[in-house]
């Protein structure tokens, strides 16, 4: 038991016990512990296997920040154990280790590794070829963090939390409490993000949090976001935050950075053994948890943070054996197998041996400038040495600790005037913010004239030197890539990962910028730093997507459809029918006597005004200002390109009054075309978008014409209402639009009603057919029966390289006018002479193969087209389809070769429809 | 990508709430060379610096209207309605 003695500050409660399991052994903690804090108490000091070489790692930072503690808790993988809070009963698991953390067969690699040189995958096991497979399954077995569990929903809980805040507040320090309070004591709404469970930050390390936040817990105007973790800041005041189970999407008028500061780790052989942390991550476990990191504790030290951190832990009851100062002496080696057993050091030339079971790392914080150089700039303090803020983004504010100074006062002040600043970008008036400022300045000299320069951290490219442990990169490896030429920092980030892995850069981003400074012979500042690049924080793909919340639009018809348990499919939003019984049954009713269809999901636009024939002229190949009232045509609408971008009809019915049809999955579209064309024009055109008004049936079939006069007194003979009449007529006592028009090549009916009255018309037409063998019929055998007829599918049988001409459209297309949409293409098209055409096929009678939509038509060895649609037809008793081909094998009779399952079927072109070719049963 | 877009109708809202629709050009007269109207469809200006664009308020009032828009800032500065 490595629990030190009760002391004032833990957040742990020691009267309730918790037990949870590690690789299924029973581990005990208390109420407030970290899974690490209570593996660490249980004595557990191994806690993962690295990236690379499967070495031991224990606790590092104990903040969330590095990747040593990954485990999977409950199936979830890559959870950080020293945030993680223990809860009764969770299942943790080590990952990355094989078979098991304490003898991983993979450490071998640890051994070979001048099999893995820097850049390895860029280099070895390429040859030969044909083992390349293999290899890579091994590799991926050996690399790598982690197991996602595909079936795992651990994510879909996650909720998305947009909030909308005067200012937000990065960090829960004593500069971004202060920060917050100004802000909110100004009047300004504001949100306090902060990465700890509670707030306080160093304060709760040393000295008293409770007062500070005390205060803000009292301040209405003030939400606290606790154990959330802000990783980006973006343009136009947007913070992306994560807790453990929400994603928070915050928009501000003013942000403040108030992110502190983080010690980084020392590079010496074998600086990665399990009981070599950092020296805030002693503190913070003896300080909340109450568990010392050892026994026998070196500390190491470079100046006065050291010092401080080692007297904390002093009083928290850690036993520090020695401390080494790098003013004047060197850290040479750690040795331990497992766990660190001594420390190498040298001072004056001597080298001693130093046994301990500990060492924690206490050297000067950097500023965590990381959120500030997203959007802003970064730049190096020569006096301090140290990078800090440069130019923030416009209502971007920071203050404490992450600019480069450590000082409790400077923290205050600076929180003070950067929450003042913010609430005046939120457009607050702030009182007393010339003096907060001046106070600002005031602090920040002061506190830099104590500050020394920051002492070169040593550049060590010998031995087992980790510079990045996410990726197991020594400072060997970067020597190396060094002298392969990769000597900017950028291009050793992208040779050698260094940067790259779970931290992002938070533990060795300065370590590698030194060493490529120190062998390279430029300075730090003209090395700089890599980019600082959204996430700062891992996020999962899970959270930043949320819930599933597809929207899902229902016909009015839909529950009436659900009685009779049909197939459903998912067209767009829209859920649609696909097959009611058999295609066999659905197509045979269709053609030899009535069937109908729930056409609700088609676009619909009403469109009025007394240019509006004149508009649908502009934006069609074909026109409609000569359409008689109580008429409708075929409508295929281009762009500019010339290319088809959908289909439909257009109904008179009035005099400057029509109804547009369009595509299901075109509705959207159609609609944004329609207003851009009216957005800067003065047509006097009204457009109305009535999709979800209306609800459509398509009656179809011979004895659709018997049916339909069974439910309304409007005369349906074929004098009064022919092929391709319009009329609002009462069917069934519901006001309708019957539009004739067949895409199933029938005598046919398409019947739009208020939507409201979808499920009455279904009703009444379905009562009237009984007598008529009617059947429902879905969209699959809709699709066999206009298949039959080579009536095309806009964005299936035409493409984004489709024009009119190419699709089987030139009978449509009126070329002489002065413009409309599209015309200049369909010219050059006409000029040059189309080079495709979409053509119907029809293979042997017999011959049960369809082709997959999609396949290649070749000729030869070269692919020429494509099939765009196939089925097969029970009323044909062959496979027919669409394809687009060059226009000299466009001709009847032209024999198609045809891929199909690795091999090639033959098929013969057929120009004509399948069925009906004269249109006689469309006019009947 | 999280910049607003002051809609001229509904005020400064997430630009994903927006369609965006391109640079505004001049559309060829009808008898233009074949080279003009390709530069129309296909050529854009791509400036980095003050552009001017047509978006679309998809999920808002569902208007067309012109932004000028700073593309190296990622920032609108001025809405309007257009002609």
């Amino acid at each position: 038991m490595k629990r030190l003695a009760m002391h004032p500050g833990e957040t742990i409660d020691r009267t309730k016990g918790i037990a949870f399991s590690f690789d299924g052994r029973r581990i005990e903690g208390f109420s407030g512990d970290t899974v690490a804090s209570a593996l660490a108490a249980a004595g557990i000091t191994t806690l993962s296997r690295s990236f690379k070489y499967h070495r031991p790692r224990g606790i590092l930072c104990a903040d969330g920040r590095c990747p040593n503690c990954m485990v999977e808790v409950d199936g979830v993988p890559n959870v950080r154990a020293c945030v993680e809070p223990i809860r009764a009963g969770m299942r943790v698991r080590h990952q990355n280790a094989f078979p098991s953390l304490g003898f991983d067969i993979f450490s071998l690699v640890d051994r070979f590794d001048r099999f893995l040189p820097v850049g390895f995958y860029y280099k070895v096991f390429h040859r030969p070829a044909a083992l390349w497979p293999l290899v890579e399954k091994m590799l991926r077995r050996v690399a790598g963090v982690g197991r996602v569990d595909v079936r795992h929903r651990h994510h879909a809980e996650t909720r998305i939390r947009n909030l909308s805040r005067d200012v937000v507040v990065i960090g829960g320090g004593p500069a971004g409490c202060a920060a917050a309070l100004e802000a909110a004591g100004a009047g300004a709404s504001v949100v306090l993000i902060d990465d700890q469970p509670a707030l306080g930050g160093s304060l709760r390390l040393v000295g008293d949090a409770g007062t500070t936040a005390s205060r803000v817990a009292g301040e209405k105007r003030i939400d606290v976001l606790s154990s959330t973790t802000a990783f980006g800041v973006y343009e136009g005041g947007f913070v992306g935050a994560t807790s453990a189970d929400a994603y928070f999407r915050i928009r501000a008028r003013a942000i403040v950075v108030a992110a502190g500061s983080q010690e980084r780790p020392l590079v010496f052989d074998n600086n990665d053994l399990p009981g070599i942390v950092l020296g805030t991550a002693a503190l913070r476990l003896a300080r909340l948890h109450g568990v010392t990191v050892g026994e026998r504790v070196v500390a190491v030290v470079d100046g006065a943070h050291g010092r401080m951190i080692v007297d904390a832990l002093a009083k928290a009851g850690v036993r520090i054996t020695e401390t080494v100062d790098l003013a004047v002496s060197t850290v040479v080696r750690a040795t331990g197998s497992g766990q660190v057993a001594s420390l190498r050091v040298r001072t004056n030339g001597v080298e001693r041996e130093l046994r301990c079971d500990a060492v924690a790392v206490a050297l000067r914080p950097e500023p965590v400038t990381q959120l500030l150089a997203q959007g802003g700039t970064r730049t190096y303090d020569e006096r301090i040495g140290e990078f800090v803020p440069g130019v923030p983004e416009q209502n971007v504010f920071s203050a404490g600790a992450v600019e480069g100074i450590e000082d409790e006062a400077f923290a205050t002040a600076s929180g003070v005037a950067a929450g003042l600043e913010a609430a005046a970008a939120a457009g607050r008036s702030p009182a007393g913010l010339a003096a907060a400022r001046e106070e600002r300045e005031r602090t920040r000299t002061a506190a830099r004239g104590a500050l020394t320069t920051r002492v070169p951290l040593p550049v060590v490219d010998v031995g087992k030197s980790f510079v990045c442990v996410c990726e197991d990169i020594t400072g060997k490896e970067l020597s190396q890539a060094i002298q392969e030429g990769f000597d900017e920092l950028e291009l050793i980030k992208r040779y050698a990962t260094v940067t790259m892995g779970p931290c992002q850069g938070k533990m060795c981003h300065l370590a590698s910028a030194r060493h490529r400074a120190e062998k390279t012979g430029a300075s730090l500042p003209e090395t700089g730093l890599t980019t600082s690049r959204p996430p700062f924080q891992p996020v999962t793909m899970g959270t930043l997507a949320g819930p599933h919340l597809a929207p899902i639009r229902r016909t009015a018809m839909h529950w009436r459809h659900q009685e009779s348990n049909p197939r459903w499919t998912d067209l767009g939003d829209w859920k649609r029918t696909y097959l009611h019984t058999t295609v066999a049954e659905e197509c045979g009713a269709v053609r030899s006597a009535v069937g109908m269809i729930d056409v609700s999901s088609l676009g619909k636009f009403e469109m009025s005004g007394p240019d509006a024939g004149a508009f649908l002229d502009w934006l069609h190949p074909n026109t409609f200002s000569d359409l008689k009232q109580g008429r409708v045509r075929y409508r295929a609408m281009c762009d500019d390109s010339g290319i088809v971008l959908d289909d439909g009809t257009v109904a008179r019915l009035g005099p400057d009054r029509f109804f547009i049809s369009t595509t299901s999955s075109g509705t959207e579209a159609v609609d944004q075309w329609l207003k851009w064309w009216l957005a800067a024009s003065p047509r006097r055109v009204h457009v109305t978008n009535v999709t979800g008004h209306y609800a459509a049936i398509n009656l179809a079939g011979p004895r659709s014409r018997e049916v339909l006069a069974k439910v309304t007194s409007f005369d349906v003979g074929k004098a009064n209402l022919p092929y391709l009449a319009a009329v609002e007529a009462e069917v069934a006592g519901i006001p309708a639009i019957i539009l004739r028009i067949g895409f199933v090549g029938e005598l046919s009916y398409e019947i739009h009603v208020p939507s409201d009255y979808g499920t009455a018309l279904w009703d009444a037409l379905w009562s009237a057919g009984k007598d008529f063998g009617v059947r429902a019929f879905g969209v699959e055998s809709q699709r066999v029966l206009r298949l039959e007829k080579q009536h095309l599918i806009v964005s299936q049988d035409t493409d984004a390289l489709t024009n009119p001409l190419e699709a089987g459209l030139a009978w449509m297309v009126k070329m002489d006018r002065p413009d409309f949409v599209g015309q200049a293409a369909i010219r050059q098209v006409q000029r040059q002479g189309p080079k495709n055409a979409l053509v119907g096929f029809e293979m042997a009678a017999g011959q049960r193969a369809i082709p997959a939509e999609g396949v290649f038509v070749m000729r030869g060895n070269t692919p020429v087209g494509r099939v765009t649609s196939a089925k097969w037809s029970d009323t044909l008793g062959r496979t027919i389809g669409m394809v687009t081909v060059p226009v000299d094998m466009a001709k009847d009779g032209t024999a198609l070769e045809i891929r199909h399952e690795g091999g090639m079927v033959s098929a013969t072109v057929k120009t004509e429809p399948f069925y009906d070719p004269a249109g006689a049963r469309l006019r009947s | 990508m999280s910049f607003l877009v002051p809609c001229p109708r509904c005020g400064p809202r997430d630009v994903y709430e927006f369609r965006f629709g391109g640079e505004t050009l001049k559309r060829p007269a009808p008898d233009a060379s074949d080279a003009q109207w390709a530069d129309y469809r296909y050529l854009k200006v791509n400036k980095a610096g003050t552009e001017h664009e047509w978006w679309f308020h998809r999920l808002g009032c569902r208007r067309w209207f012109r932004a000028e828009r700073d593309t190296v800032e990622n920032r609108v500065l001025k809405t309007e309605w257009p002609g």
